[in-house]
C-alpha cells in the first residue's frame, strides 16, 4: 500500500514554505558587485548567530576587496585563513607581473582550475554559496568576479566507532559503523573491493538536505528488484530523512503488516554479507543503521554470526530461534485455551499442579494474563529509556513487584509468570528487533482469540497469520520465499545452515557459478 | 474504509455470539480423580466421588495434609448420571471427569448388577477417558476412597499406579482400561478379566492383588494371586514377574525351600481343537528366564541346568493346571478358547454356543511348557557363600 506523496509530506511535521529567501534562490546568480552579495548574504542568514561574514583587502595596495562567510560552530579554526591561502595558491603561478594581484588574474586561475594546494570549488549560484556554508565550508566572495570560492573546513566531532552495540557478537568483527554516511560507505568499499559494489547518493528534504546512500552489488542483485527499489526511492528527495527508518515506508510494500519488510543492521560485516547475498542496502548520513531489502522472513533468524560458528551449532541455533518464535508468538494463548477449554489436554499431575497455583487468583486467565503482559511491557519500555544507572532499580522493582508481590497477594499465579517472562525470553532471542516487536503486537489478539474459541480461536488466528504472511511481499519478492514458493535449493541456508563448501554453490553465489547476468551476455 | 469497518463489526459479533460458550476457568470445577460406585438404600446406585483439593502452598508455612488433599462427595440416583449431576448440589462445583483415574466397583455390586450398565455412562460422556481403569473393590468401594495416599497426589493417582506398575512388575493383577473391558464383554466368550482391590485387615491400607473373574458381565469369582499370575501366562498377558519353585527333595519342615527366577520373557499359545464336541487345547509355553535367587540348587553342568528348568516348568505346569480347573468349575472361559474357536469357524462356534459353558467346563488341557535359564545374573550358579567347584 502506498501513500501518495503529497500525504506523506504533510505529515513530515515541515509544512511547505513557498516564500523562505533559502529556498527560493537556487538558481539565482551570484551578483558580480560585492555590496549587493554581501547584502544578500545576509539577508539568507539572518539570525544566524554563528556565521562570520569578515570582509578583506587584499592586493599590493590593499585596493582590492573580498568577504568570507562561514559557520563559525562548522568550519575547522586553522582553515579560517583562506583568503591568505587563495593568494598564496597563485603566488608559484606564473600569472604575469606578479606585482600586481587583481581579481581577473583569481578568477583566471580558479576558472582554469590551477594546482593549488587545497582544493577550492568554485560556486556560481547563491544556492551553491548558501548550501557550501551551510556544509561547513569557508565562502569567498570577490569583488567584480560573479563566482564565490569554496574551501572545505568541515570539522565536527564525531563518535568513535566501537562495538556493534544492538548487535554484539562473540566470534567475528566487533566494529560498527558511525554517524558518518561516507565513512560508513568507505568501510563497506573497503571490505568489499569490487567495482560492481555500486553507491548512489541522493539529497533529501529542502531544510535538511541529508545525505542518502544506497548500494548493491551488480550482477548479484536481481534487475527487477534494483528497478522496483529505484522506483520506489525515486520521490524520497522531497521529505525529510531524518534517519535510516524513516526509508522504509518509502520501501516496503505494506506499512500496515505488523511484519518488518526490511532489516537493519550496525554491522559493516551483516551489511558485506547482504550485498553478496543480492541484498540493496540503504544509508543516511547522521544514522549508524544500514538498512537492508527486501527482507524476506527467514532472514529475520539470521545473524552473520552464524556462519562463523560449526555449521551443526548453527543449525541448532536457528532451530532454537524458530522455536522461541512459536514460543514467544503462542505460548500465552496457548495456555489461555488450555486452561480455560481445554483443560483434559494438560497431563494430570501438571494438571493438579496448575489447579495448587491456580486456585483463588480472582481473575479469568485472560485478564491475568493480559495484566502480567501489561506489567511487562510496562517494564520493558521502561527499561529502555530510563538512564543505565537507574534502569536496574526498575528491574528490581519490577522482578519484586512482578515476581514477588504479585504471587503472594495471589493476583497472579505463578504458572502464569512462567509463562509470560518464558514469553518475554523468547522474544528477546530473536536477532531482529522488529520481528520481536512484530510477535509482541499478535500476542494480543491471539490470546483474546484463544480466551473465546480456545484452540480453535487460536488454530484460526494462526491461520491468517500464515495467510497474510503467504500473501506478503518485499519489494515484490514473496515473503515466505524459500518455503512458498518452494527452493530445495535456498533450504540449505534456512533453518539448517550447510557447511560453508555445500553453501558455495547456493545462491547466495550465484554470480560465482554463472558469472551473473552480466557473465551470461559475455558467454 | 467501509469494507474493513464491516468485516470489523462481523469480526466482533461473531466473537461475542459463538465464542466464550465453553470458556470455564480452571477453578470452576472439581477435578475428579477417582469414583466408587455402591450399592444404596432402596436400590439406589451410590456415588462416592473424589475430588482432588487444590491447596495452594503461598504464603502459607504449614505442610498441607495429604489427606486433605481428596474431598470425597457421596450422592445417589437411580441412575449414574442422576447421581453424578447432584454433586454440584452438595460439592458447588461441576464435576470435571477428563482426569479421573481409576473406578471402583463394590464387590456386592458386581455380584448383583450389570457391570455394562453401570459402565455405560463413563464410555457415552465425552468427558471420561477410555483409559480410565476399572477395577472391583473387596466390601464398600466408597471406603476405599478414604484411605490417605502414600506420596502421589490423590489415592485415585496411587490406585492406578498401583495397578499398572503391579501388574507390569510382580504380575499378580492385571491391568486393563475401560475401552478395552468393553471389548473383552462383548466378546463370544463374554468373559472378562478385571483387577481386584482388597483392604489389609487393619483397613487403613490397600492393595491391588488378584483378578476378578467377569461372565455375563457379573462377578463370578476372584482368583488368588498364584492363580492370577498362571492367569496371565496362560493369556500370554504376563509382562515381567518371579516364579518360585521349591527346592528338590527339600524337606518340608525347611523354611527356606524355595528358589525363584526372574522371568524375562514369556510367550504362549493357545490352539484349541474340537473332535465330536469334546474341546482339547493344546498350551505351548516358552519362558525365558533369569535366576534370581539360589538357595539348593547348584548349576554347575549342563545337565544340572536341564535338571533345574525342568522343575520350574513342572511348578508352572501345575500352577496353570490349577488355575484352569478354578476357571472351569466356575465355567468362565476368559482365556478366551470361545474367541478362538469362533475365529476359526463361526458357524460351529454358532452350533456350540448354547452349550459352551458345559463344554468349557468339561474340556482337556495339554500343558507344555519349556523354562530356558539364559543367566545366572551376576553370579555363578551356586549359592552365596557356597564353594564354586
Amino acid at each position: 500500500m502506498r501513500k501518495n506523496p503529497t500525504y506523506r509530506q504533510a505529515t513530515s511535521g515541515i509544512p511547505p514554505q513557498p516564500e523562505t529567501p533559502s529556498s527560493t534562490s537556487h538558481a539565482e546568480p551570484i551578483p558580480g558587485l560585492l555590496p549587493d552579495s554581501l547584502q544578500r548574504m545576509k539577508e539568507i542568514f539572518a539570525g544566524c548567530g554563528d556565521l562570520e561574514v569578515t570582509a578583506w583587502q587584499y592586493g599590493p595596495k590593499l585596493q582590492q576587496s573580498a568577504f568570507s562567510v562561514y559557520f563559525q560552530t562548522l568550519a575547522r579554526s586553522d582553515r579560517r585563513s583562506f583568503l591568505r591561502e587563495t593568494l598564496q595558491n597563485l603566488v608559484f603561478h606564473d600569472i604575469g607581473p606578479a606585482t600586481e594581484v587583481t581579481v581577473e588574474e583569481v578568477a583566471h586561475f580558479y576558472e582554469h582550475r590551477g594546482a593549488s594546494a587545497s582544493s577550492a570549488e568554485l560556486l556560481a549560484t547563491v544556492g551553491e554559496a548558501v548550501r557550501g556554508a551551510l556544509d561547513g565550508k569557508v565562502v569567498i566572495f570577490f569583488d567584480g568576479w560573479n563566482k564565490a570560492l569554496a574551501y572545505d573546513a568541515l570539522h565536527l566531532e564525531q563518535r568513535q566507532p566501537s562495538e556493534a552495540i544492538t548487535e554484539p557478537s562473540v566470534q567475528g568483527p566487533h566494529v560498527s559503523t558511525i554517524e558518518n554516511l561516507d565513512r560508513n560507505v568507505g568501510v563497506l568499499r573497503s571490505l568489499l573491493k569490487s567495482p560492481n559494489l555500486k553507491f548512489e547518493f541522493i539529497t533529501a528534504g529542502e531544510q535538511s538536505n541529508r545525505k542518502i546512500a544506497y548500494g548493491y552489488l551488480s550482477g548479484s542483485v536481481k534487475e527487477e528488484t534494483l528497478a522496483e527499489f529505484k522506483r520506489r526511492i525515486a520521490d524520497v528527495g522531497q521529505a525529510e530523512i531524518l534517519e535510516t527508518s524513516y526509508l522504509e515506508e518509502w520501501i516496503e510494500d505494506s506499512s500496515y503488516s505488523p511484519f518488518p519488510q526490511v532489516r537493519y543492521t550496525e554491522r559493516p560485516d551483516t551489511a558485506v554479507s547482504a550485498l553478496l547475498d543480492g541484498k540493496i542496502i540503504a544509508l543516511v548520513n547522521g544514522s549508524p543503521s544500514i538498512l537492508i531489502c527486501p527482507g524476506i522472513f527467514l532472514e529475520f533468524f539470521v545473524t552473520s554470526e552464524d556462519y562463523y560458528y560449526r555449521t551443526v551449532f548453527s543449525s541448532l541455533i536457528r532451530f532454537l530461534r524458530m522455536f522461541a518464535f512459536i514460543i514467544a508468538l503462542m505460548l500465552p494463548s496457548t495456555y489461555i485455551a488450555l486452561s480455560t477449554f481445554h483443560s483434559e489436554l494438560i497431563p494430570t499431575v501438571l494438571l493438579l499442579a496448575i489447579l495448587n497455583t491456580r486456585e483463588g487468583i480472582p481473575f479469568p486467565a485472560l485478564v491475568e494474563a493480559l495484566i502480567m503482559e501489561f506489567f511487562f511491557e510496562l517494564l520493558r519500555e521502561a527499561g529502555i529509556r530510563l538512564p543505565r544507572p537507574i534502569g536496574s532499580a526498575v528491574s528490581i522493582v519490577g522482578a519484586l513487584v512482578i515476581g514477588q508481590a504479585a504471587i503472594q497477594s495471589q493476583i497472579a499465579s505463578p504458572v502464569m509468570v512462567i509463562v509470560v517472562a518464558l514469553t518475554g525470553i523468547a522474544s528477546f532471542a530473536l536477532p531482529q528487533y522488529n520481528m520481536a516487536i512484530a510477535i509482541r503486537i499478535l500476542r494480543f489478539p491471539l490470546m483474546l482469540l484463544a480466551a473465546t474459541f480456545g484452540g480453535l480461536g487460536i488454530m484460526v488466528g494462526f491461520l491468517l497469520i500464515y495467510l497474510h504472511l503467504s500473501q506478503l511481499r518485499s519489494l515484490g519478492q514473496p515473503y515466505l520465499a524459500s518455503f512458498g514458493p518452494l527452493d530445495i535449493s535456498r533450504l540449505r541456508d534456512t533453518l539448517i545452515v550447510f557447511p560453508r563448501l555445500a553453501l558455495l554453490r547456493s545462491p547466495r553465489n550465484r554470480h560465482l557459478r554463472r558469472g551473473g547476468p552480466k557473465g551470461k551476455q559475455r558467454a | 474504509m467501509r469494507p474493513l469497518f464491516s468485516i470489523a463489526a462481523a469480526l466482533l459479533l461473531l466473537l461475542l455470539t459463538a465464542g466464550c460458550w465453553d470458556n470455564h476457568e480452571l477453578d470452576e470445577y472439581g477435578y475428579v480423580q477417582a469414583v466408587a460406585i455402591d450399592h444404596g438404600e432402596d436400590g439406589l446406585l451410590q456415588l462416592t466421588t473424589l475430588f482432588y483439593n487444590p491447596s495452594s502452598k503461598m504464603g502459607m508455612g504449614e505442610e498441607v495434609k495429604a489427606a486433605q488433599k481428596g474431598i470425597n462427595i457421596s450422592t445417589s440416583g437411580k441412575t449414574l448420571f442422576e447421581a453424578i449431576r447432584d454433586v454440584p448440589m452438595k460439592f458447588g462445583r461441576k464435576a470435571k471427569w477428563d482426569h479421573m483415574r481409576v473406578i471402583l466397583i463394590g464387590e456386592q455390586l458386581a455380584r448383583s448388577q450389570n457391570i455394562r450398565e453401570i459402565l455405560d455412562y463413563f464410555s457415552r460422556d465425552h468427558e471420561p477417558r477410555g483409559t480410565v481403569l476399572p477395577l472391583i473393590a473387596e466390601g464398600r468401594a466408597g471406603d476405599y476412597l478414604k484411605i490417605p495416599p502414600y506420596i502421589e497426589q490423590t489415592v485415585g493417582q496411587q490406585y492406578k499406579k498401583m495397578e499398572t506398575n503391579g501388574s507390569l512388575y510382580s504380575a499378580k493383577t492385571t491391568s486393563i482400561p475401560l475401552y478395552e473391558l468393553a471389548i473383552h464383554l462383548k466378546s463370544p466368550s463374554r468373559a472378562s478379566d478385571i483387577p481386584f482391590i482388597h483392604k489389609s485387615d487393619s483397613g487403613r491400607t490397600a492393595t491391588i492383588s488378584k483378578i476378578a473373574m467377569v461372565k455375563d458381565s457379573k462377578l463370578v469369582t476372584v482368583l488368588e494371586e498364584k492363580d492370577s499370575e498362571a492367569y496371565l501366562m496362560l493369556t500370554d498377558r504376563y509382562k515381567s514377574g518371579i516364579v518360585e519353585f521349591p527346592c528338590l527333595g527339600a524337606a518340608k519342615a525347611e523354611i527356606n525351600d524355595k528358589e525363584s527366577v526372574e522371568v524375562i520373557s514369556l510367550v504362549s499359545t493357545i490352539v484349541p481343537h474340537i473332535e465330536d464336541d469334546e474341546v482339547t487345547v493344546d498350551i505351548d509355553v516358552r519362558i525365558k528366564a533369569m535366576i534370581g535367587e539360589l538357595r539348593c540348587s547348584h548349576l554347575k553342568s549342563a545337565a544340572d541346568t536341564r535338571k533345574f528348568e525342568s522343575r520350574i516348568a513342572e511348578r508352572v505346569e501345575e500352577r496353570m493346571a490349577h488355575a484352569l480347573s478354578q476357571l472351569q468349575r466356575n465355567q468362565v472361559d476368559v482365556i478366551g478358547i470361545g474367541n478362538r474357536l469362533y475365529r476359526k469357524s463361526p458357524k460351529l462356534w454358532k452350533r456350540l454356543e448354547p452349550s459352551w459353558d458345559e463344554l468349557f467346563a468339561r474340556s482337556r488341557f495339554r500343558i507344555k511348557v519349556q523354562v530356558e535359564v539364559i543367566s545366572t545374573g551376576m553370579n555363578v550358579g551356586t549359592p552365596f557363600g557356597q564353594k564354586e567347584d
